[in-house]
């Protein structure tokens, strides 16, 4: 009866709910005072081991998409591929040009081929076969050793399945099965049978796209309807570079593994992680903290604010990309008057826009061709800022009251923008109205490398990857070529590119001058600006190399 | 007088319970019209679904882009985009590929995303945790400061206060989330390096072993796994991307909060509570419970956006949610993985629909009175 009242009563209610609450929060307080030096002892070690002296961190805006070359090329796949996967041959390597040499940096020298997993190569039939010698003991990421026979199965499903690696065959002379064939001659020697003799025929061995697949292992996850492993491929790596695939979580990150048996040696850092991280601010930010070792792919504009960041290191290599305006000559009638684009050539502030955008890093572009590559010849350039020059051209081609078109960019590559807006600018002073067409990546990259094409202009920052004065040419210019992007039809250039699919090495000087003079001649590409390519790095981290692929190998690093 | 007021409160207040406990015949048709509202609105979630999923389907098909040339790059030959059309099944007629796709989908088979090789179930089983995660707490947060801050401050005078919120609930609805995102970034993690803030990258410390994978949601299966140093890790690195939600939802929830109390405040049932002797927190509790249906409605819009919306959290603390992996799949064209996510975020929002609105219906039950 008694409790019965007390409980009814708001008062005493009221003073149990208070002392009730005062004893929850004392709890509470107790427990956290006794639990805080353990909390944050665990904090401290989860903190702790995310920066272990042997893991290489990287913070990249994309992880790979799988690892079948065939079909994974997207920026992030290229850029890590050179690590995962090695080709028969490769480039050697030099001091990087312009930086440091107590820095210990490298950069791929495309001037002389070395030895990758090929220990040999000799050139026999006139020029048509091509003879490599795999090296003895070379063990793949599930332990069965590289043959002749990975090579014949690996080339061959180029063949049957016409993927990404098609262009390279076909630009070689060994794209076409009925013309060329691949040979095991015994055990560690493998053979190409081309149809024509080629520069390329040895010197495309050295793409990192011709790295070889342990096919002792595709080969069990093979089915009917898919011969090849395509789809077991494209989420399991079979390769034999200095570092194996330890963990992968698509669009987060990929864990690489050291390879111990790797024929250049062990790599001394036992593992790279390259984390993703979408935003280019965020990337600058871990770098600075010191959370990443490397951030891969910032804008120019954040390239310029970190270098002054305390321990930390803007490398320039001048690279292969190349910044220039695709006038399409389908698209828009003007621009088959060679008159019309060589006034927006002369209309372009080159060396302005390289001082503003690129921080004055890289080069007026002079060439279709890198300036790194072999054959390189800038003497078809002529178009120094002259607009009063522009102005004049276009009055002879009757457009003397202005012209405007549009011109297609995507926001996949940050720099496309305030390039555009400053060309834009430019083109104004001469009556020129360039509209921007800002596409999202999938259609701009559609229309630009589609059978369609459907724009007028496109701006671009493009490189060739495989560094031959063929590829950076043949592809892009060819009349008939699937991305000769500015759609033009030049029968004497034609000749010449052809004639240069089968060039021996005495006479392609010659012809890749001539090439490289027509083509900036007759501005088929409105040239800009050749910025190289630009790493953010923390100033421990030495002995790495540049590749062509724009992505670097870590098989010698060392974190100091 | 104490009895009669109590009585009054019961038969005013409680009337739906006082009614329904001497009404047996009241209690069964309340639970056939809800049992019958909640299966209307369950069949009408199919055709829904089915609405979402073709005009997605259509949509995706008529962006100027190619999977299979997005797929093989710029260095793609006519054949082998042909080849790859075919195994996408994009060669045949759109009604064929519809078809097929829903009778996948139906068995769970939503198609490989080419952008990660991996089933698009797999990839969004993984990755929807993540975003949960984040946007529960948010929401969870959200509500909390809104609701409290929104009723305290209908009944405080001081006029500094109630301008500071209303300047808040202002701003707040206006700021982009990766602005506050990236300065919460610069101020916490770089300027004052507070112990406890990670960095802007994950849902755990690079390096460290993820705990079990109990719920996907790495805070949750750190703590079930009794995982001290996973736990701890996952609980800083969602603080900021927390906060930056919270800032923003607070906004809008505060907003909303004050308005509907403030009118509630003003009707002639609270008068009438007041004029009864009723304390001033009954009276407030009253008058926020009214207001509930239009908060409620306003947190399930909000859960809804946030599916897709928080994306640029997501994207700025590389957070690894289904928010970025849609919006990487719409940058490349990877049709299966975007019909995936669609379909994914259709369902969630037709059953938080129902949900809000059954819920709404249980606090006023003349919307599941379909006769009336």
């Amino acid at each position: 009866m008694r409790s019965i009242s007390m409980k009814n009563n708001p008062a005493v209610t009221n003073t149990k709910k208070q002392s009730r609450r005062k004893f929850l929060l004392n709890t509470t307080a107790t427990v956290a005072a006794l639990c805080a030096p353990s909390l944050l002892k665990g904090y401290s070690i989860a903190q702790a081991k995310t920066s272990s002296s042997g893991v290489l961190r990287v913070a990249t805006p994309a992880t790979p998409t799988g690892f079948d070359r065939e079909f994974n090329v997207t920026t992030g796949d290229l850029e890590q591929s050179s690590n995962l996967a090695t080709p028969m041959l490769t480039w050697d390597t030099a001091p990087a040009f312009g930086i440091d040499s107590n820095w210990k940096v490298y950069e791929q020298d495309a001037k002389k081929i070395a030895p990758g997993l090929a220990e040999s190569w000799s050139l026999d039939n006139d020029g048509k076969k091509l003879i490599l010698k795999l090296r003895q003991g070379l063990i793949s990421n599930h332990g069965n050793e590289l043959t002749a026979d990975d090579a014949v199965w690996t080339y061959n499903r180029v063949h049957a399945l016409k993927g990404a690696s098609s262009f390279l065959f076909f630009e070689s002379n060994y794209g076409d099965p009925k013309t060329s064939s691949f040979e095991k001659i015994d055990r560690y020697t493998f053979a190409v049978n081309a149809s024509n003799p080629s520069v390329m025929l040895t010197r495309s061995q050295a793409s990192v796209w011709q790295s070889l697949i342990d096919s002792t292992e595709a080969k069990k996850h093979v089915t009917t309807s898919d011969p090849w492993a395509v789809n077991w491929l494209k989420a399991n790596p079979c390769t034999y570079g200095s570092y194996f695939v330890e963990d992968f979580k698509p669009g987060e990150q990929i864990v690489y593994r050291a390879n111990k048996n790797f024929f250049g040696g062990p790599p001394s850092i036992e593992k790279v992680i390259y984390r993703q991280v979408p935003s280019s601010a965020t990337r600058v930010t871990l770098l600075k903290q010191g959370e990443v070792d490397v951030a891969t792919f910032l804008t120019p504009d954040e390239l310029g604010k970190i270098q002054t960041a305390p321990n930390v290191r803007v490398l320039y290599f001048r690279g292969n990309y190349l910044s220039y305006i695709v006038p399409n000559q389908k698209g828009f009638e003007p621009f088959t008057d060679i008159r019309v684009r060589q006034a927006l050539a002369y209309a372009t502030p080159q060396k302005e826009i390289g001082a503003q955008i690129y921080n004055g890093k890289g080069n007026v572009m002079r060439s279709p061709v890198p300036e790194t590559y072999p054959h390189y010849d800038g003497s078809g350039f002529s178009f120094d800022y002259n607009p009063a020059k522009a102005k004049e051209l276009l009055a002879q081609a009757g457009h003397s009251k202005g012209l405007k078109f549009s011109a297609m960019y995507t926001d996949a590559i940050p720099e496309l923008e305030i390039l555009g807006i400053a060309l834009q600018t430019a083109y104004r002073a001469i009556g020129v109205n360039m509209e921007l067409d800002r596409r999202p990546p999938a259609a701009y990259f559609d229309a630009l490398y589609g059978p369609n094409k459907q724009y007028q202009a496109a701006l671009s920052r493009e490189l060739a990857v495989v560094p031959d004065a063929v590829h950076a040419t043949y592809q892009f210019f060819y009349s008939d070529s699937v991305i000769n992007t500015a759609q033009v039809k030049d029968a004497e250039l034609d000749e010449m590119l052809l004639a240069s699919l089968v060039a021996p090495e005495n006479k392609a000087p010659e012809i890749f001058s001539k090439i490289q003079r027509r083509i900036m001649e007759q501005a088929i590409w409105i040239p800009v600006w050749a910025p190289g390519n630009q790493v953010a790095i923390r100033d421990n981290v030495q002995d790495f190399t540049w590749q062509y692929n724009n992505g670097f190998t870590w098989a010698k690093a060392r974190l100091t | 007088m104490g009895k009669s007021s109590s009585h009054v409160k019961n038969e005013t207040l409680n009337g739906r319970r006082d009614k329904g406990s001497g009404d047996n015949r009241f209690l069964g048709n309340y639970s056939s019209s809800m049992i019958r509202y909640v299966g209307l609105r369950l069949l009408i979630a199919i055709p829904q679904l089915i609405g979402v999923s073709f005009l997605t389907f259509l949509i995706l098909r008529l962006l100027p882009a190619d999977p299979a040339l997005a797929i093989l790059g710029p260095y793609a030959t006519p054949e082998g985009i042909a080849r790859v059309r075919s195994d996408l099944g994009l060669d045949q007629p759109l009604w064929w590929q519809f078809w097929k796709y829903i009778t996948n989908a139906i068995s769970g088979d939503l198609g490989t995303s080419w952008q990660t090789s991996k089933p698009v179930f797999q990839d969004l089983t993984r990755r929807f945790p993540a975003t949960l995660q984040l946007i529960i707490l948010a929401l969870l947060i959200s509500l909390t400061i809104g609701l409290t801050l929104g009723v305290k401050i209908v009944t405080n005078d001081n006029p500094i206060i109630k301008r500071f919120v209303s300047g808040y609930g202002l701003i707040a609805g206006a700021l982009p989330e990766f602005w506050v995102g990236l300065i919460l970034i610069e101020l916490f993690f770089v300027r004052l390096a507070l112990p406890g803030i990670s960095p802007p990258v994950g849902q755990i410390a690079l390096g460290l072993a993820e705990p079990t994978r109990i719920t996907g949601a790495l805070a949750l299966d750190a703590f079930l796994s009794m995982n001290l140093s996973a736990f701890l890790s996952t609980l800083s690195h969602l603080l900021l991307p927390t906060l930056t939600l919270v800032i923003i939802l607070v906004g809008p929830i505060l907003k909303l909060t004050r308005a509907s109390v403030e009118e509630a405040l003003a009707s002639d049932y609270i008068w009438y509570l007041r004029a009864l002797g009723q304390t001033e927190k009954f009276v407030k509790s009253r008058a926020l419970r009214t207001s509930l249906p239009s908060i409620l409605t306003l947190t399930a819009t909000n859960f809804s956006y946030l599916l897709g919306g928080a994306v640029l959290v997501e994207t700025v603390f590389s957070w690894g949610g289904v928010g970025q992996y849609a919006v990487q799949a719409i940058q490349n064209a990877d049709l299966m993985a975007i019909q995936g996510f669609v379909l994914l975020a259709g369902a969630l929002t037709v059953l938080i629909y129902l949900a809000l609105d059954i819920i709404n219906a249980f606090i006023d039950p003349r919307l599941a009175d379909l006769k009336g």
